[in-house]
């Protein structure tokens, strides 16, 4: 196993380098024949099946970056890697929609382009299938994202379908055709093993519309089916036009024809294609030359023999073949051979109803229905069965007068009628009729010839018509005049309160009428006998019953459409209270809610027609209301809506929410009611709402006339107590609003809501419990939650923004404020320069949020800045809002800003960020300062204070002014000399210094430039400088002290100690002791002698007396010693002892003593 | 090549034997990218009566094998009647008969060299199942099954070809181009139709 494992690794290995060597080779390659040939390979090996998809991944790039070589050729080549790419690895389709949508714009610098854009088109047809699977597959991102740009490329491909390079239009309508095929549904009744099937065979025919779940995240089934509608009939149009090349039109005639063949009763595409074929063979383009024209007719031979294979051509089989035989020249037993034995089986004599087979019974109409004993609607057999015999009557007089003599004189007067030239699609369209003039040809020709007579309501026939309808008109009102009651007519008779009484049955006796005697003629009139209300009632109910239930029997027999008005006519049109039988039609429908869920729609259009008066039985309702009898039109609407939530509670109590019946109730019914869109509420409410979130966005989307409602709906559910509703509400949203036709909408709706905001109570929509009439935070916050998407991509929703801003209360204010500053960070420069010149009054300070966030991420521009400028002047403004701009404003303008804000009290706590902003604002071009720090801090000195009080916020204010952590040392320094060298130094200068001092630590300097002011005496020029000194004095401590001992007076001295404490002393003393002589004899005399320490010195000077003192003791101590020592010595051992070698007690304590000396003479050094 | 930037063209007659490669030939010399097909059921070729042609199957069998068995049976008869020097052409032309239904290559042009052989291929072409959605035209030319009409009719195609390779995009001048061949020559029963692989 592992071996295999190996060998497969080994495999792979060798590709990928195969691959590689590959690419270099096309690198290298010297032609593009030779590039294209190492190309292909490498393409093939990439899109090999052993080939994983990290490694194709690998190469992607490197393969595209061959279509920089700007070659046609080679880029008809990466269109189609990138296709087979797309089909192994749906990750690539992102890449592929995005180089196909590049590839798509003519390059006239290429040669022979027109082939890239032929190749694309061709390449997202196939890639068309690949695209839907990966939608339907993979619903993240990625996929709704490569869905949406390929829906754009989309739209820009069909519009080439009115390009002008042939060749391109032609793939076009290929393009068209995989549209048309994807997006609709398929047959579900195709049998796989069937002549149909094989027929419908298509490179599409793996995936279509009905692979699409209905709840799918971003794929619209109603949408993409609409679509489709929409390009199928476009498709059908373009055969009609005159200039169509012949090319095209072969193009455009299979593309119909293959849709056809795979989607036969899809818009009901069969009979609509069999017409636009007889049309254009009755009016062949007249560009088309001889050639053409003969290939179109073998083209519609070709495509109608195929169709007789389908069981949908079964009811237009006739009118095919007589079109087949008669005039594109096929042979009977070339059509006998295309019909499918089982199709031939449905064409012969027709067997009873319920042995039609499946396919016939859904095409078959009237003709089954009339046959059967169910004559409920006798005048339209009747009307039909007499312009049949009308036209059986003018065939028959036609047939009379067809002879040579009345044919001859035909001939001679159409002779008058002939075009002078022969036209090119007469000798190809022309087949002679073999058996003319023989009898079934003159029979043929007088039955074409009377439908044309009697259209055009001439001949015996339509005469005879006119006669009978006459009569019978006359004695049915003969009738009603004897009071007979008339069965409802074929244009059924509305429910009224005296028919409501009756059964709709057919005839009632006279009253007036007794018994006849036994031998005269039976009459029906007199035969009948009036029923009773009950009698009536019961019946009716029976028979609805039975109706309802002989729906199999009907639908087998093709009369489904019939059978349903006729249910939905019995149930509500006969009483005034149609509640039971309604009742059980729910029931009815609910049964096999999947097959009648037509009849549910074709019950509700019926009350809505009543409602709206369009159908017949309202006309009569019309005239019970101007007599004040009968339903008002708003108890019309009810009762429409009474049934419309009938049949969704019913679905709901049944958990049926999910089901096609729902949705289609909601989405199709001409209305939708506010309380069928509480139903709908439950379905978005339930834990997996996705399925109800999906229906509400397609209602969005499809109901115009009822989407304010529907978006007050959604944007409703997000004040509910569920966070994951919200963000369900909020995806919506998101979805919906790029679609540029509900954007409006939705705007709208979100500025009403937030208008909402400005009620003095909150809406009822808004509240979670209705009791509560007070506005909360959580109320406000979610009135904003869908303003806030919209708001980035629409200018116009930022003004009525502003307006609740300037109107609402503070709580509102706070929460515009803040809730939505995520959002204010996405809006450009423009939309709130349009703000700023419409802005509301009330709305600066929001206004002034907005400009701070913009500023934090852009440099406003000038025109902004200077229209932001004239909008605070004109509506004086806080000056804080000029702070983002500060940028933008002219230098004297800043300098003029600077005291306002330094002495205004309202704008002390932005002092601090005025000096942040002045000293970091940049050019954005240069990256460099706009204000010269240097200039700035100069500027602060030259500022005059009016009292005490000014000067003490200049002071304090020293500390932005000051701001270590974005002013440079040097810089701080720079500015501080420069105000030196002024003649006029403000007071402010020696509180800069202590700054500076404090902030920099600049030591010696601030010593120094203290000096110089001490030695200049400038403290004496006022008490503000005085004040300023000795705060200088006291900040500075010992760096101020040796200017101050050096120079300053005995008064000052003794003025200073005051201030100072009597702490100073020790350190005036201690630097007093740093000074040079210098410096201690240019001192004040008496500072000096307060400074010098006599105590110390008299204490040295005791010291020096003991030491001595001591030193004389030691020595005469130590002669007498040694006196002894020797006299001891000589006395013992005769020799003398050497006197240093002696070590006594009194020697030790010598040696600690001194050791300890020099101990407290260092550390007295130190301390001094 | 795929990516060629010639025309593909493939002409076609039913077997493959005479009209197919004279044209295929005489194209060949020319520099047109060529290849020629027959869209019969088998290979039919004369035979010694009218009724008993010689047919081959259409894969297996070479020129050679044909050429082997023409003279096999009829060494003097087929000489004489041309059939062995027109087999002996074919055979250094390309190895053996080739259908054109079986083959899986594309084109951008078909010349079909007579009706019936029209109608066999775009009832081919139309009823498989699509794969890459090319478009390819198809041209019918009629010829008669002879040796003299098939050199004819070899240049005629040979001249419609030079025609169309000479366009620029010959999508834009094939309908104009057949247009005008139609008015000139009405008895080549010239047909045009686009269809799709």
């Amino acid at each position: 196993m592992s071996y295999v494992i190996h060998e497969l690794d080994d495999d792979l290995e060798s590709a990928t380098d195969r691959i590689g060597e590959t690419l270099k080779e096309a690198r290298e390659a010297e032609t593009i024949d030779k590039k294209i040939v190492s190309l292909s390979t490498a393409m093939h090996l990439l899109c090999a099946p052993n080939i994983s998809n990290y490694t194709l991944d690998n190469f992607l790039t490197e393969m595209l970056e061959f279509a920089d070589l700007n070659d046609s050729r080679i880029i008809c080549l990466i269109i189609d890697f990138l296709l087979k790419a797309s089909a192994k690895d749906f990750t690539v389709c992102n890449k592929a929609v995005e180089r196909y949508s590049f590839y798509l714009i003519p390059n006239n610098q290429i040669a022979k382009y027109q082939s890239v854009i032929k190749r694309v088109v061709v390449a997202s047809t196939n890639l068309y299938p690949i695209i839907l699977e990966y939608a339907i597959n993979d619903k993240d991102v990625q996929a709704e994202r490569c869905w949406e740009a390929f829906n754009l490329m989309k739209s820009r491909i069909c519009m080439l379908v009115d390009n002008d390079h042939e060749g391109v239009r032609t793939v076009t309508v290929k393009f068209l055709e995989a549209l048309i095929l994807c997006q609709s549904p398929k047959p579900k009744e195709l049998d796989p093993k069937s002549v149909w099937a094989i027929e419908a065979n298509t490179r599409f025919h793996k995936i279509s519309l009905t692979d699409v779940p209905r709840n799918h995240r971003f794929l619209s089934y109603h949408k993409a089916q609409l679509e489709a509608e929409e390009n199928f009939s476009a498709l059908l149009k373009q055969t009609s036009f005159t200039g169509i090349t012949s090319q095209n039109l072969i193009a455009v005639i299979e593309s119909l024809c293959i849709i056809t063949r795979c989607r036969p009763t899809w818009e009901n595409a069969l009979p609509r294609v069999f017409d636009v074929i007889k049309a254009l063979h009755s009016n062949v383009p007249p560009m088309l030359s001889k050639g053409q024209v003969k290939f179109l007719r073998k083209s519609f031979k070709y495509n109608l023999l195929r169709f007789l294979k389908l069981p949908a051509s079964v009811p237009l089989q006739k009118k095919i073949v007589t079109m087949l035989t008669d005039y594109l020249g096929a042979s009977s037993r070339e059509v006998n051979q295309s019909i499918p034995q089982e199709l031939i089986q449905r064409a012969a004599p027709r067997p009873p109803p319920n042995m039609e087979p499946a396919a016939k019974r859904a095409k078959l109409t009237n003709q089954i229905f009339d046959d059967d004993d169910d004559d409920d609607e006798p005048g339209t057999s009747t009307t039909k069965d007499a312009r049949t015999q009308a036209i059986d009557m003018t065939a028959k007089f036609i047939l009379e007068r067809l002879n040579h003599e009345t044919v001859l004189n035909l001939v001679k007067i159409s002779l008058y009628t002939l075009p002078t030239e022969m036209p090119a699609a007469f000798a190809s369209s022309y087949t002679p009729i073999a058996n003319a003039g023989s009898e079934p040809n003159r029979q043929e020709l007088a039955e074409l010839m009377a439908v044309q007579m009697t259209n055009k309501e001439i001949g015996p026939g339509y005469e005879w018509l006119q006669q009978k309808k006459k009569k019978e008109y006359e004695a049915r009102n003969k009738a009603r005049s004897e009071g007979i009651a008339i069965a409802p007519t074929p244009h059924h008779e509305p429910s009224t309160g005296r028919m409501s009484m009756k059964a709709p049955a057919p005839v009632e006796k006279p009253t007036a009428v007794s018994q006849q005697k036994a031998k005269k003629a039976f009459n029906l009139v007199e035969e009948t006998e009036k029923l009773t209300r009950e009698e009536a009632a019961d019946m009716f109910d029976l028979a609805f019953e039975s109706v309802l239930l002989a729906e199999r029997r009907v639908v087998a027999g093709g009369a489904k459409s019939d059978y349903q008005k006729l249910v939905v006519r019995l149930a509500t049109r006969f009483w005034e209270d149609c509640s039971p039988y309604e009742e059980k039609l729910v029931s009815f429908v609910l049964k096999d809610h999947k097959r009648r869920s037509d009849l549910a729609l074709l019950w509700l259009c019926e009350l809505y027609a009543q409602y709206q008066g369009y159908s017949n039985c309202a006309l009569r309702i019309k005239e019970k209301i101007e007599n004040n009898e009968g339903s008002t039109q708003a108890q019309r609407l009810e009762r429409y809506d009474h049934a419309m939530c009938r049949i969704l509670d019913s679905m709901l109590e049944r958990n049926m929410e999910k089901e096609t019946l729902f949705y289609k109730i909601l989405l199709e019914t001409p209305l939708l009611t506010p309380n069928a869109t509480e139903r709908l509420k439950n379905a978005c409410l339930a834990k997996e709402n996705e399925h109800g979130m999906s229906m509400l966005r397609e209602l969005i989307l499809t109901r115009n006339r009822q989407r304010p409602q529907l978006l007050q709906f959604l944007f409703g559910l997000c004040f509910l107590d569920r966070p994951d509703l919200r963000t369900s509400c909020i995806d919506t949203v998101k979805e919906l609003c790029n679609l540029p036709f509900i954007r409006s909408s939705l705007s709208d709706q979100a500025r009403m809501q937030i208008t909402d905001c400005l009620e003095a109570t909150p809406p009822i929509y808004m509240r979670k419990d209705q009791r509560n009439t007070e506005w909360t935070e959580e109320m406000y916050k979610n009135a904003f939650a869908v303003y806030s998407i919209l708001l980035p991509s629409d200018p116009l929703l930022l003004a009525p923004l502003a307006h609740v801003y300037s109107q609402g209360n503070g709580v509102l204010k706070r929460i515009i404020l803040r809730t939505l500053e995520p959002v204010y960070r996405q809006l450009s420069q423009e939309m709130i320069q349009t703000l700023i010149e419409d802005c509301p009054h009330g709305a600066e300070t929001l206004l002034a949020r907005l400009v701070v966030l913009l500023s934090e991420r852009v440099m406003p521009s000038i025109e902004f800045v200077q229209k932001l400028k004239n909008f605070h002047d004109e509506r004086k403004m806080d000056l804080r809002a000029l702070l983002p701009i500060i940028g933008g404003l002219p230098k004297d303008e800043v300098f003029r800003l600077i005291p306002a804000f330094i002495f205004k009290a309202e704008y002390q706590k932005n002092v601090s960020i005025l000096f942040r902003r002045i000293y970091s604002v940049r050019d954005p071009n240069t990256g460099e300062s706009i204000f010269d720090p240097v200039e700035i801090i100069t500027e602060y000195h030259k500022i005059e204070a009016k009292d005490d009080k000014e000067a003490e916020l200049l002071v304090k204010h020293l500390e932005y002014l000051f701001d270590a952590t974005h002013l440079k040392p040097d810089i701080a320094s720079q500015a501080i000399e420069t105000i030196f060298r002024w003649d006029d130094v403000p007071f402010l200068f020696l509180h800069s210094l202590y700054h500076l001092y404090r902030k920099f630590k600049f030591d010696s300097f601030v010593a120094n430039l203290f000096y110089k002011v001490t030695e200049k005496r400038m403290y004496q020029q006022s008490e503000r400088w005085k004040q300023a000194f000795h705060t200088c004095i006291k900040e500075l401590k010992t760096k101020a002290y040796p200017a101050v001992l050096c120079l300053a007076t005995w008064e000052e001295y003794e003025e200073l100690k005051a201030l100072l404490g009597k702490e100073a002393l020790a350190d005036f003393k201690a630097i007093y002791l740093t000074l040079s002589t210098q410096q201690q004899k240019n001192m004040d005399e008496k500072i000096k002698e307060e400074l010098h320490d006599k105590e110390r010195e008299n204490r040295d000077r005791d010291r020096r007396l003991r030491r001595e003192e001591r030193k004389e003791k030691d020595r005469t101590e130590k002669e007498r010693v040694n006196h002894f020592q020797v006299a001891r010595v000589n006395y013992t051992m005769g020799w003398p002892r050497k006197p240093g070698r002696t070590r006594t007690p009194l020697g030790l304590s010598s040696i600690i003593f001194s050791h300890f000396f020099h101990e407290i003479h260092r550390n007295s050094l130190i301390f001094s | 090549m795929e990516y060629s930037s010639k025309i593909r063209f493939a002409v076609s007659c039913s077997s493959n034997m005479n009209r197919s490669m004279e044209a295929h030939s005489i194209l060949k010399k020319r520099g047109f990218n060529i290849e020629s097909y027959g869209s019969g059921t088998q290979v039919k070729i004369p035979g010694p009566t009218i009724d008993r042609p010689n047919c081959y199957e259409f894969g297996p069998t070479t020129y050679e094998d044909i050429y082997s068995d023409l003279l096999k049976k009829d060494h003097q008869f087929y000489l004489t009647s041309g059939l062995l020097n027109m087999v002996d052409r074919n055979r250094r032309i390309k190895a053996r008969p080739q259908r054109f239904q079986s083959e899986t290559r594309e084109f951008d042009i078909v010349l079909c060299l007579e009706e019936r052989v029209f109608d066999q291929v775009v009832d081919f072409l139309n009823r498989r199942i699509g794969s890459t959605g090319n478009p390819v035209h198809v041209i019918n030319i009629d010829i008669e099954d002879n040796p003299e009409e098939a050199t004819v009719g070899a240049f005629f195609v040979s001249d419609l070809c030079a025609k169309l390779e000479k366009c620029d995009d010959f999508e834009e001048e094939i309908d104009q181009i057949i247009t005008d061949l139609e008015e000139t020559n009405p008895k080549r029963n010239l047909l045009h139709t686009i269809c799709f692989y």
